[in-house]
């Protein structure tokens, strides 16, 4: 916690090795939770990179009231869920409509590397309806409790732990799936 | 099957890989949006500084600054980097004559610092003034630099006050308080900030409603203090932090730097007389008034004196100063150890006794105790003389006790996850955790041992106090369960074995013709008196005899029972509530040799009901439960239920009591006053349907009749 807040007064005197020390620290962390709200890979990196991007950006402005982590999952999730519905709503929309978009990206390759579990997860994940995946990836692996995440949510904590529950259950029952279509084709 | 429990460690333990190129192009980005958010910062804030500096001689400080610091750390990296214990770092402070430093106050000021003993110059970075203390004078430097104003220095002042001079105060950082606790002794952990590495120290301090850290950064080659940090935490709100950052240590710095440029305007403020002859008549009246309060300051371990302690005796209280009517007197012992302070008002006074010798902040030993909560006090009459008033503190190494505790249960098995700590022998009240270095909570291990090697010594007698309320899983539901009372004394070793009893209450659950009832959920919370309802077991299902087992009962405690019935056929996930009800009962005094008995009339309650539809809203929420009389405890589900297209709804499950019902409509205009939460209470019993329906905006009961 003093060392965050350390970190943040040193970034916001343009320490860059402080950036550097936020950025090895949180970037596995994003990318990891990124990746599991969100179904394609690109949008996973974008969103982790958006943010360390806002982030620093505003570090002038910035004052840390609680764990930088907590605050760097809570955008993540927020980016996340608002890509979310801005995809929900360009489904509505022709393709005539679309304007071509160059991007102004320099990373030539993609940024995580999926091995085989974690693809395996990932697309097991993506089978989950996006509240369900927010609970459950929020829970385990932003480390977060239930009545933050319900307050994220806009929820009551019963309704999250429902839905955490039940999207276990769904992980569970999808990746059991796989594991006996595997033994199937084997034998 | 796969168990939820793997794939919740599936989830958890998944590890990320990252391209290392991308990685490198993203911190590249990031850089880029860094250094643009940089020049904007300082695009808006260098004119007005750079013009300030440029007139001071600070100017030539700074450029000597920067060179002197390169040179310094190329040498010191032949220096060795194993950790070193605080109170050294702090010897080496002693050592410095010059020192570069920022220091960022509570409320977010940053100033710059350039001292040589015993002199300092601090520049304010936000309204641009400088202070200038030379000795027991000071220059306040105007912005602009073209006028001073000269005064007495506070900065010498406060510093010969507590026996220092100006740069050891700085590393008090201006605090108002000083703060009990040792730094830890050895690093807690080494850090790379760019490509140096530094040693982390670290002080957690309970101080009243809140938490006091205190963190210090030491450079591992060099064993000087890179940075010293403050934060105060009361009751949850952040109430400042304090840090001093060394940037350059043994700066050359010419002694003419601490007087005003040529040329400069010079104010010689005085004093007002008037007020000066009132503040020496007041003085002289509260020490003819006050009492008088002496002793000395020894080592524990040799009993020779310490010189040089600072003694502070004041009114106690978080964030009391000297100002007010509040007392606060500080005074440094002499060679001898012996120290005298007058002028105590009546009350009573709090002591605290510091030296740099004692590492951070010293531990006396007094009338009570050097635990982290209370300091030492006496109550004085404001006239009286009040001698022996001695104190004994201890170095670290020469103060800590090593509390080891083994617990089993009655077949010999280590018991795990079991949390300790030691109250005080008068009232149950924390008294210090029993904690690992870096302050996570200790709780015994696989092998059921519990060892804290950092335990304070005490004056009062304690007792090792160990429950485990959170751990469902453990067959031991602990609580309350203490050693006999015992003296802390320092550098002594003490030793618990504890059999942990299994407190088992037996509970037959019964219907209403006295006949066991199998397959009833039962939980059991104690009911606090302050507290939130603690459960010390959940969904405990009742046998052919209708018996359960709940772990963790104290003897005629006030507990809740609550009882539930599900349907037989449905899904584990989706149990449909048939009945419940919730009993408040006194525990046995011999409740672990006899069966306690409680009666459940498991027939059903339904409640079915109608309330209006209308047309603007969108959906029509009913919510309902049964409140206790007593406690305000609620028993059943207050689960809501939604009505149907036609208003129609059902609840099931109820328990026997008072249902209260609101109804909730979704989407209402503020402005529409024909929409109506309607409210109702209906009193309930098994076996029964109850009919309720709108009738002048208020749900009431139109049939009961029985169903089951």
């Amino acid at each position: 916690m003093l060392e965050d807040k350390q970190l943040i007064w040193k970034l916001r005197r343009g320490n860059r090795n402080a950036l550097c020390r936020i950025y090895e620290k949180y970037k596995d962390d994003l990318l990891r939770i990124a990746a599991g709200l969100l179904k394609e890979r690109s949008e996973a990196e974008d969103t982790v990179h958006d943010v360390f991007a806002s982030f620093v950006g505003a570090s002038n402005n910035f004052t840390l009231t609680g764990s930088l982590r907590g605050y760097l999952i809570t955008c993540v999730a927020n980016k996340a869920r608002n890509l979310n519905r801005t995809k929900s709503r360009q489904r509505k929309v022709s393709l005539d409509e679309i304007e071509p978009t160059v991007s102004n990206l320099k990373r030539p390759d993609q940024w995580i590397i999926y091995d085989e579990e974690f693809q395996r997860l990932h697309n097991a994940m993506a089978q989950l309806p996006h509240e369900q995946r927010e609970a459950v990836v929020l829970h385990i692996q932003g480390a977060m409790k239930f009545k933050e995440i319900a307050e994220f949510q806009e929820t009551s904590v019963k309704t999250t732990l429902s839905r955490y529950r039940y999207g276990l259950d769904k992980l569970r029952s999808i990746l059991n799936d796989e594991v006996t279509k595997c033994v199937q084709q084997k034998t | 099957m796969c168990p939820a429990e793997n794939i919740k460690k599936l989830v958890k333990n998944i590890r990320i890989r990252t391209n290392p190129e991308v990685n490198k192009a993203v911190l590249n980005d990031l850089f880029d949006i860094l250094d643009k958010a940089e020049s904007v910062n300082l695009d808006a804030k260098q004119p007005s500084i750079w013009r300030i500096i440029m007139k001071s001689r600070i100017t030539k400080l700074a450029a000597a600054a920067v060179i002197i610091i390169g040179t310094f750390i190329y040498l010191s990296e032949l220096g060795n980097t194993g950790g070193i214990a605080f109170g050294e770092v702090l010897e080496n402070f002693r050592y410095v004559q010059t020192l570069h430093a920022r220091l960022i106050t509570s409320e977010g000021r940053e100033a710059q610092v350039w001292a040589k003993r015993p002199n300092m110059i601090r520049f304010d970075y936000v309204n641009g003034t400088s202070e200038i203390s030379n000795g027991p004078t000071m220059w306040l430097v105007a912005k602009g630099g073209n006028k001073a104003t000269q005064r007495s220095s506070h900065y010498y002042g406060d510093a010969q006050a507590r026996g220092l001079d100006v740069v050891d105060a700085l590393l008090q950082l201006h605090l108002h308080e000083n703060f009990y606790g040792f730094m830890s002794e050895d690093p807690i952990e080494q850090i790379t900030l760019g490509n140096k590495y530094f040693d982390r120290y670290q002080m957690r301090t309970l101080v009243e409603g809140g938490t006091v850290e205190f963190e210090a950064l030491v450079d591992a080659d060099t064993h000087l203090l890179k940075t010293i940090r403050v934060a105060i935490d009361v009751e949850g709100q952040d109430k400042g932090s304090f840090e001093l950052s060394i940037l350059g240590y043994d700066e050359p710095v010419a002694d003419d730097m601490f007087e005003p440029s040529e040329g400069i305007e010079i104010v010689v403020e005085t004093p007002p007389k008037s007020k000066a002859v009132k503040q020496e008549g007041s003085d002289a009246k509260e020490q003819a008034e006050g009492s008088i309060l002496s002793g000395r300051i020894s080592w524990a371990a040799s009993s020779k004196p310490v010189k040089g302690a600072i003694v502070t005796a004041r009114t106690g209280g978080l964030y009391r100063t000297t100002k007010g009517d509040k007392f606060f007197s500080q005074t440094k012992t002499n060679h001898e150890g012996h120290w005298r302070i007058s002028g105590a008002p009546s009350g009573e006074i709090e002591f605290s006794v510091w030296s740099w010798e004692f590492a951070w902040p010293a531990m006396p030993t007094f009338t009570t105790n050097v635990g982290l909560a209370q300091l030492p006090k006496i109550i004085v009459d404001g006239q009286g003389r009040y001698d022996n008033l001695n104190f004994k503190v201890y170095k670290p190494e020469n103060l800590y006790a090593r509390v080891t505790i083994n617990l089993m249960g009655k077949d010999g098995v280590p018991v795990e996850g079991i949390t300790c700590m030691l109250v005080s022998n008068q009232a149950d009240d924390c008294y210090q955790d029993l904690e690992y270095p870096r302050g996570k909570r200790i709780v015994s291990g696989p092998d059921g041992k519990i060892v804290s090697r950092k335990v304070w010594p005490t004056n009062e007698p304690v007792k090792v106090r160990l429950w485990n309320p959170d751990n469902k899983e453990s067959p031991y539901v602990v609580r309350h369960i203490i050693s006999e009372p015992f003296i802390v004394k320092p550098r002594q070793e003490y030793t618990f074995n504890f059999v942990l009893p299994r407190h088992e209450f037996r509970l037959q659950v019964v219907n209403r013709e006295g006949k066991p009832v199998q397959g009833i959920s039962v939980s059991v919370a104690v009911i606090a008196a302050t507290e939130r309802l603690q459960w010390l077991s959940r969904k405990c299902i009742t046998d052919r005899e209708g018996m359960v087992t709940i772990m963790g009962v104290l003897p005629k405690e006030e507990i809740v029972v609550s009882l539930k019935r599900y349907h037989p056929d449905t899904e584990e996930d989706k149990k449909r509530l048939i009945a419940s009800a919730g009993i408040i009962m006194t525990a046995p005094e011999n409740i672990y040799e006899s069966v306690s008995q409680v009666t459940f009339d498991d027939r059903p309650i339904r409640i079915e009901g109608k309330a209006p539809i209308y047309p603007n809203t969108k959906r029509l929420t009913v919510r309902g439960k049964v409140e206790k009389p007593t406690r305000g405890i609620v028993i059943g589900s207050t689960r809501p239920t939604f009505a149907d297209s036609e208003g129609e709804f059902t609840f099931e499950g109820v328990s026997t009591g008072l249902f209260k019902l609101m109804c909730f409509y979704s989407n209402v205009d503020p402005n529409d006053n024909e929409v109506i939460n309607m409210r109702g209470a209906v009193r309930v019993e098994p076996g029964n349907i109850y009919v309720v329906e709108a009738i002048d905006g208020e749900l009431k009961l139109v049939d009961c009749k029985p169903g089951f």
